[in-house]
């Protein structure tokens, strides 16, 4: 039989997250018993599927809240108690932190390699044979962008050693997630010490500035909207869990 | 405090319902969701679906149930679950207990009027 390969819907990614969150603190074989006993009745249910949103929806709808299967395997449990309270790491106040210093470590990037990036005019004066014509010749270089790029790297490792913390212990999201959110400040800086470069060897001069405003634009507006994506799903999430 | 109906039901389903996934294992081995499907079908026994997870896991560590892969011609392989022996003998206890109790509850119920 030839099994067609699939990739976890994210609203299911979501549900499971949620429900092996709730059941922190259950003997880890049972708990992995449970989560893994649901992934399959939901494959199971989406088989003949399309697998598109709605269908999702309506196998999720069927599998009931996370909190009432959570609740079915808390039952009769006196040891170890389940917290009323999601655990620390699981809470809004976490991603709201991790998005301020995403910011911070991209607004770095965006400052330290900007302020480094060289593009330096010079003159030069030609006088012909005659002594009679001389012409001004505008030459300019570029310094190139890795050594902004590697300033950039260090002045952002106090940030992003907590962004690697809080991400790494949260439960909020899923490992897809926290690698994009580990690996932006990093790619920020790769994105501003290649495309300028990249610019210059193409088009010359003109090329360093639209590399270097395709960066910014990577870096402000895609990694802008990863952040506020990924921190928005885990504010929900952290609100489903204190329910 | 009147109970809600799904408090009344869930009160009356704690103790009932792991024995109702033992009766339905009886004749034959099942997966996960065609056991939930069963259950949730007048939505009495179960409201969710997922719920039967944790059920299922406090059976199979109970050792009332047993678990197996089979390959599916409609999809990825499935888990079915089968009952033990301690299973059957748990579910035959609970037949018969089960007798006294809803008989006694019933002569509870008419001598109050309560049932036609």
């Amino acid at each position: 039989m030839n099994q067609q390969p699939y990739t976890v819907h994210p609203l299911v990614a979501r549900y499971l997250l949620d429900l092996d969150v709730l059941l922190e603190g259950i003997e880890p074989v049972e708990r992995a018993e449970v989560v893994e006993g649901v992934r399959e009745h939901i494959e199971t249910s989406l088989s003949h599927t399309d697998r598109n949103d709605s269908d999702v929806r309506a196998a999720l709808d069927e599998v009931g809240p996370a909190t009432a299967v959570a609740e079915e395997a808390w039952t009769g449990r006196t040891s170890p108690v389940p917290s009323p309270r999601p655990p620390g790491t699981s809470r809004a106040w976490l991603p709201f932190t991790v998005a301020g210093f995403e910011a911070v470590a991209l607004l770095v990037v965006v400052i330290v390699v900007g302020g480094s990036v060289g593009v330096s005019s010079g003159s030069t004066t030609v006088t012909t044979a005659d002594g009679q014509t001389t012409t001004e010749v505008t030459q300019s270089s570029f310094h190139g962008s890795i050594g902004g790029a590697v300033g950039a790297l260090f002045a952002v490792i106090p940030f992003w050693l907590v962004i690697l913390v809080l991400v790494g212990v949260s439960a909020l999201w899923t490992a897809r997630q926290k690698t994009v959110l580990m690996v932006l400040p990093l790619a920020a800086a790769i994105a501003f010490a290649v495309l300028p470069m990249l610019g210059y060897a193409l088009i010359g001069i003109n090329g360093v500035y639209a590399g270097a405003w395709t960066a910014v634009a990577l870096t402000v507006g895609g990694g802008g909207f990863l952040v506020w994506a990924l921190v928005r799903g885990a504010v929900r999430r952290s609100r489903v869990l204190a329910r | 405090m009147v109970p809600g109906d799904d408090t009344k039901l869930s009160h009356l389903r704690r103790g009932a319902l792991e024995y109702c996934v033992l009766a339905l294992l009886a004749r034959h081995e099942r997966y996960g969701l065609d056991i939930a499907r069963e259950l949730t079908t007048n939505g009495v026994l179960m409201s969710s679906e997922g719920t039967l997870y944790p059920l299922l896991a406090r059976l199979r560590r109970a050792g009332w149930v047993s678990t197996s892969w089979q390959e599916s011609t409609e999809g990825p392989p499935r888990r079915y679950y089968s009952l033990t022996e301690a299973g059957a003998t748990a579910l035959e206890e609970f037949r018969a207990a089960w007798k006294v109790f809803r008989d006694a509850v019933d002569a509870a119920l008419v001598s109050s009027g309560e049932i036609a």
